[in-house]
């Protein structure tokens, strides 16, 4: 892809919008959203915040 | 899934180690600090100043342990394999957000000029959130112009997010899941970062000889420092950085740190485990993760990807910031970042480790409120000590004084100094050792400017402590300080700014000092190390934020800097005298330019 782009000719800027004059090559890729917090451990958690600094979640 | 190799002996050896050391540091403050106290009978106190000495010690300890560990030089070098063709499709990524587009184009200018010298074909992939349309409207034109410097269409993009959510984080896996799939590789960097082309081959040749690596993190050297405060890190962050990420890199193994930036990773791995989802509830705990290097590396080490720092690999640098408020500011973000690590504490699947490095985050932080506490604490347990009693029999004809404990204080107080004092010295040993003191301007120079930083931190730490404090009290409040933008290129601050900004320090510091004088004056001398800088504060903000001398503070960088550095001087210089707007106009933007 590095060679492909090297050697790819782009279109004037005023040809195009500066969005397509400039931006990145299109090529999806999946990135799914992790788990950091299962329903028990941020109950537990959101309680121990709420303990600690109760005016956080007044 | 991957899982991660086994720990190796050596860093499980190192790790007990080190948590040996701090305990037993930890353990002889707290028994010292006891066995004084406790002279005038035991009460809720002294278990309170225990405890809190005890915390503050580990803490010190903790530090002085790992650079201990850093001294030793390694044995074995680190693999340094040759970049195999064809080159893996390579980008380098700049999230930018309303910074000064001239300096941070330029630095690319001078990394794509670098790249091409080292051979390394890469693209570069300017990210832009930058929320001020005036602003954006001058970084597209900087960019035509950093087109026609580097003839780089085709291979230098720029893009502009109208919805920047998710902040640096959300900016980077923005780029991923439109554009991801066309790199196997890609260099992470700041917008005040710069790096050699001949760094990021033997990076990606890393990446390429052991695919089991998710990030491979460099320790970027701080450059043009030019304040006191400004040449004072940058030197710290050259002579004792390398020592301190040694011992770090030893005791975490395959589980190291991700700051951020000056960074390589593998894009499918990080896509695979670092989409950040948002916490419930509102900032400052809840929202966007603030600190998001940190837990994306608890996340490639969780899917099974190693996540190395490696800490000779030169070539690398970044900016700092030069003056107290400029740090103070960053600090204030990444204290509330920290601090909500402790909604990840618990995160499943983390290795135990990195939930111990959010642990280590969030102690970075709130060890500067315990020290204040301990403060407090030991005022008032001296108002609130009973009269000594020196008749405590009936009918006695002598009498019977406490026992001095001056002693044991006075050690536990050198023992405490010596945790943060030794440490440096014994790099200043290290550095003379592996023939590397010449770069900072000979042995007596590298003395002299050791000695002053250790004097320069003794008078700002008791300013750290406030602000850090503050920071963590407000975060406790619920008070969410955002993600102010990057103040780079701010230096001299005046008096007034100086008092503006630090006169609650020294308000604090003279009701301590008068209310310490008038109800405990046996105390006045032990705080006054404490209080001295505080009623200074503001001559100190504005004082370090000056250029005071160039003869302290030398650093190889600065001697001899570095060609991508020189490059980024020039091509800087040369833009900075020159219409960028006309030039831009040639590129082929006219619409854009100025009337």
């Amino acid at each position: 892809m590095t060679t492909q782009t090297r050697t790819m000719t782009s279109p004037d800027a005023t040809a195009m919008g500066m969005d397509n004059f400039a931006a990145p090559p299109s090529a999806p890729l999946d990135m799914p959203q992790q788990v950091l917090e299962t329903r028990t451990q941020g109950f537990f958690i959101f309680n121990m915040i709420r303990l600690l600094v109760p005016r956080q979640w007044a | 899934m991957k899982r991660l190799p086994p720990l190796d002996s050596r860093t499980v050896l190192y790790r007990i180690a080190t948590l040996a050391f701090a305990a037993a540091a930890a353990t002889i403050a707290t028994v010292l600090m006891v066995d004084a106290t406790i002279q005038d009978g035991f009460d809720i106190w002294d278990v309170l100043r225990g405890f809190l000495i005890l915390i503050t010690t580990a803490w010190l300890a903790w530090g002085a342990a790992q650079a201990c560990l850093g001294l030793g030089a390694r044995r074995r070098p680190l693999p340094a394999p040759d970049l195999a063709l064809p080159a893996p499709a390579t980008v380098v990524l700049v999230p930018i957000c309303n910074e000064d587009p001239v300096s941070t184009f330029a630095r690319i200018a001078a990394m794509d000029r670098s790249l091409a010298a080292a051979d390394m074909p890469a693209d570069i992939a300017i990210l832009s959130d930058t929320r001020d349309p005036e602003n954006a409207r001058i970084e597209e034109q900087v960019y035509l112009r950093l087109l026609e410097e580097t003839d780089g269409r085709g291979r230098i993009f720029y893009r502009r997010r109208e919805d920047n959510r998710g902040r640096k984080a959300g900016n980077i896996e923005d780029f991923i899941r439109k554009s991801g799939g066309a790199y196997e590789l890609a260099v992470i960097l700041d917008a005040d970062s710069l790096m050699e082309g001949a760094t990021i081959r033997r990076m990606v040749a890393r990446m390429q000889a052991d695919t089991d690596i998710g990030l491979l993190q460099t320790l970027p050297k701080i450059i043009n420092g030019n304040s006191f405060f400004g040449r004072a890190m940058q030197f710290a962050a050259s002579f004792h950085s390398p020592i301190f990420s040694r011992g770090l890199a030893r005791m975490q193994g395959s589980t190291g740190p991700f700051w951020g930036h000056n960074a390589i990773i593998r894009v499918q791995a990080f896509a695979e485990s670092c989409g950040l989802p948002e916490l419930a509830g509102p900032p400052p705990f809840g929202g966007h993760i603030l600190s998001h290097d940190y837990v994306e590396a608890a996340l490639l080490a969780r899917n099974g990807w190693k996540v190395l720092v490696d800490e000779t690999i030169e070539g690398s640098f970044e900016e700092g910031p030069e003056n107290i408020l400029s740090y103070a500011r960053r600090d204030r973000r990444w204290c509330q970042g920290n601090l909500q690590h402790s909604r990840l504490l618990l995160a499943p699947g983390l290795a135990g480790w990195s939930r111990f490095v959010f642990l280590q985050g969030i102690f970075a932080y709130i060890v500067s409120l315990i020290w204040a506490c301990f403060l407090v604490a030991s005022v008032l347990a001296t108002i609130m000590a009973p009269l000594p009693d020196y008749f405590p029999e009936a009918y006695q004809l002598f009498p019977v004084f406490p026992d001095d404990r001056t002693k044991e204080i006075t050690a536990l107080f050198l023992g405490i100094v010596g945790l943060l004092i030794v440490p440096k010295f014994l790099i200043l040993t290290s550095v003379v050792r592996e023939n590397r003191i010449e770069g900072f301007g000979g042995t007596v120079r590298a003395a002299f400017s050791v000695a002053t930083e250790i004097l320069l931190s003794s008078f700002l730490a008791p300013l750290m402590l406030m602000y850090q404090s503050r920071a963590v009290v407000q975060v406790l409040l619920g008070k969410d300080g955002g993600w102010p933008a990057n103040q780079r290129g701010e230096g001299k601050l005046t008096l007034w700014q100086g008092i503006g900004a630090g006169m609650w320090i020294t308000g604090t510091g003279a009701i301590a000092l008068t209310v310490v004088h008038y109800i405990a004056p046996d105390l006045t001398l032990w705080l006054l190390p404490v209080c001295v800088p505080m009623l200074l504060a503001p001559a100190l903000i504005a004082i370090t934020s000056r250029p005071l001398t160039n003869a302290l503070f030398v650093t190889p960088e600065e001697r001899a800097p570095s060609p991508v550095v020189s490059a980024y001087h020039s091509i800087h210089a040369r833009w900075q005298h020159e219409n960028v707007f006309d030039v831009a106009a040639r590129e082929g933007k006219p619409e854009h330019a100025p009337a």
